[in-house]
């Protein structure tokens, strides 16, 4: 069947030489929308790696010191630090929340903060930089998996850490040290970064949301609850981890959870959900917009682009009713007559198709495939996988254009073949 | 011993206003080696009756035996089956691919045999030698003559060895000559290959030369 619809195919070669055209440059257009859409999808697509889901985030600020809540006794160090940490119990104490710990106040897993800092050990990376307070149970509050071969969470949360030493991400630990094991490495920084002594890793995470996977770090902060001047902090945060099937919005939105959150001089100024922080810094960088503005046009494009193919398809395969007939009249089933042009569309689908590949292949080798967005960080920021591999990269690409290739075409030959297979040959043949 | 066999044969055409009976309570039936000519004026149901003939159509009553197979309840692809091995076509208007050449035009009831390509070109050239058109094998049908497409669907019909043939005004189209040189064909096939030919024709001459007339009017046989 197969030589047949070759033969067909070549017997028809006037009309599908332009059929042939339209499908190479088809493939290629394909090529520009899937290859971006693909890796975004991917991306995105990518585990949080902890669970966001069940976190909040709470602020806390000290009254003005002209307010009538103001205490100047409640603002004494050692009185104020121990306002914090019975705000802490209290939150604790409450019937939603299984952890909690606290934050660095300017860094948060969801705030937009972009710290970067480059390592080089076998290969130069470049990594985000976190901060947390150690032995609070920072890892297990935002929900970090263990690695093999590496202290497992409870056992980094209790780690007291030392001057340069860090917690990484498998991804960074894979990469710089795929033979062995990680932990107790040395990571030689650039320019005035010291090195860092490698003493714990956690499974990836995707911190930021909106962005895509990253290699990360966490050093220990110590912002909290004292700065380095000895002064006690007039802002601080908690994150706190709710019970499963707790609701992180309503959680947000219960005032007197905030009322309950008072102490000394200390007041509860927001609550957020992390998913509430990462939809609005998302917003606020005009990606929600811009992802649904990009996306309703890719869609709208695409969808008019394989319409057409499909209904030049349907069109062509249409008019060859009379043929079906003649085929019907010497012996031909429908089955047989629907599979015969059914494989002409596929053979000239798989031939245009490569041409079409072959082609973007020269545009790709020269200017590169699509990359994951990477907003304001650098390539060395990303974990390599699949599309910073240009073979595997193409090829899945190409799997993915020539199946909507084919779907598109099948659909356009499959249910007119159909029906004119079913027509009376009689019928068929005066339609000439 | 009958090849073909009509018995209370009846078709119907239905539309919502209005119902036409193309053919009615036809009964005949056609020995093996029998060439037959089938006559009457436009509109009588000859092309009805060779199309209900070669399983192209279906009766709305009666029964049509052939080769001592009845076409009732006979599924879509068992009929195309039926056809494939049993009937071989000659229209009025050739009913030829124009995208395909010759070779493959005359080809085409032997592909649905699951043969080899080799097998199949050298049957196609064999019958195209026998209808004097082995030099234009490789020609498209738009390059041929009226005669030289008409003897191309010839080739077509028999390339499959069937018993019986079924030509439907096949010199409808053609001049005076090349109507002969087809009927010329017709004759060898029926005499030397000892096949069946059931023709409809207008022409009183070409009928008498055939070893028997049924006349229809209105749908009803009258001889």
């Amino acid at each position: 069947m197969i030589k047949i619809a070759l033969k067909n195919l070549w017997a028809r070669r006037g009309n599908n030489i332009w059929l042939a055209i339209e499908l190479v440059v088809v493939t290629i257009i394909a090529w520009l929308i899937i290859d971006p859409v693909a890796v975004r999808v991917y991306d995105t697509a990518q585990p949080l790696g902890y669970d966001r889901d069940r976190l909040v985030q709470l602020w806390f600020n000290t009254y003005d010191t002209l307010s009538t809540r103001y205490d100047r006794a409640a603002s004494e160090k050692d009185i104020a630090g121990k306002h914090i940490a019975d705000i802490r119990r209290s939150l604790e104490k409450l019937p939603q929340v299984e952890r909690v710990t606290p934050t660095s106040q300017y860094y948060s897993p969801e705030s937009p903060s972009t710290n970067l800092t480059s390592f080089w050990s076998t290969d130069t990376i470049q990594a985000m930089e976190g901060y947390y307070v150690p032995e609070t149970g920072f890892f297990a509050t935002l929900g970090a998996s263990s690695v093999e071969g590496s202290p497992t969470i409870a056992e980094i949360d209790d780690m007291h850490l030392g001057d340069g030493d860090i917690i990484v991400t498998e991804d960074i630990a894979k990469h710089l040290f795929p033979n062995g094991n990680a932990v107790g490495q040395i990571l030689e920084g650039r320019d005035y970064y010291k090195p860092r002594r490698i003493v714990g890793v956690i499974g990836n995470v995707r911190l930021k949301g909106f962005t895509n996977t990253r290699f990360y770090t966490f050093s220990q902060s110590n912002m909290f609850p004292v700065y380095y001047s000895g002064k006690v902090s007039e802002n601080f945060s908690f994150l706190a981890r709710l019970r499963p099937g707790e609701s992180t919005e309503d959680f947000a939105e219960d005032e007197s959870i905030r009322k309950e959150l008072r102490k000394g001089n200390y007041y509860c100024s927001s609550i957020k959900s992390l998913d509430a922080l990462a939809k609005e810094e998302e917003k606020n960088r005009g990606v929600t917009g811009g992802k649904i503005l990009g996306t309703c046009l890719l869609i709208f494009f695409m969808g008019s682009l394989m319409l057409g193919v499909t209904g030049i398809f349907w069109l062509q395969t249409r008019s060859r009713s009379h043929e079906a007939g003649i085929m019907k009249s010497f012996g031909a089933s429908p089955r047989f007559i629907t599979a015969t042009m059914m494989w002409e569309g596929v053979l000239l689908v798989l031939f245009t198709w490569a041409i079409g590949c072959l082609l973007y292949l020269q545009w790709g080798l020269n200017n590169g495939l699509a990359e994951k967005d990477r907003l304001i960080i650098s390539k060395a920021s990303c974990p390599p996988d699949w599309v910073t591999d240009f073979p595997v990269h193409f090829a899945i690409i190409s799997a993915i254009v020539l199946a909507v290739l084919l779907i598109v075409v099948c659909i356009g030959i499959y249910i007119p073949a159909r029906r004119i297979s079913r027509v009376n040959p009689v019928d068929a043949l005066r339609d000439e | 011993m009958a090849i073909i066999t009509l018995h209370e044969v009846n078709r119907i055409y239905r539309t919502k206003e209005i119902e036409t009976h193309a053919l009615e309570n036809v009964n005949f039936s056609i020995e093996k080696g029998e060439f037959v000519s089938i006559m009457g004026p436009s509109g009588c149901g000859k092309s009805t009756l060779l199309n209900i003939i070669g399983l192209l159509d279906k009766p709305s009553s009666g029964k049509v035996t052939i080769k001592d197979v009845s076409s009732e309840n006979m599924s879509d692809s068992k009929l195309a089956q039926f056809r494939n091995a049993n009937l071989g076509f000659v229209f009025q208007s050739f009913h030829l691919i124009n995208s395909l050449n010759v070779l493959d035009n005359v080809e085409i009831p032997l592909i649905y045999r699951n043969m080899k390509a080799s097998d199949r070109r050298k049957m196609a050239a064999a019958v195209l030698e026998r209808v004097g058109l082995s030099h234009r094998m490789k020609h498209f049908p738009s390059q041929l003559s009226g005669g030289q497409c008409q003897r191309v669907a010839i080739a077509r019909a028999i390339v499959g060895n069937p018993d019986i043939i079924l030509a439907d005004e096949p010199t409808g189209n053609l001049d005076s000559r090349m109507g002969h040189e087809i009927m010329e064909i017709l004759h060898k096939l029926n005499k030397e290959d000892g096949r069946t030919i059931v023709m409809v024709t207008h022409n009183e001459a070409q009928a008498a030369l055939t070893d028997r007339i049924i006349r229809f009017f209105d749908g009803r046989q009258v001889e």
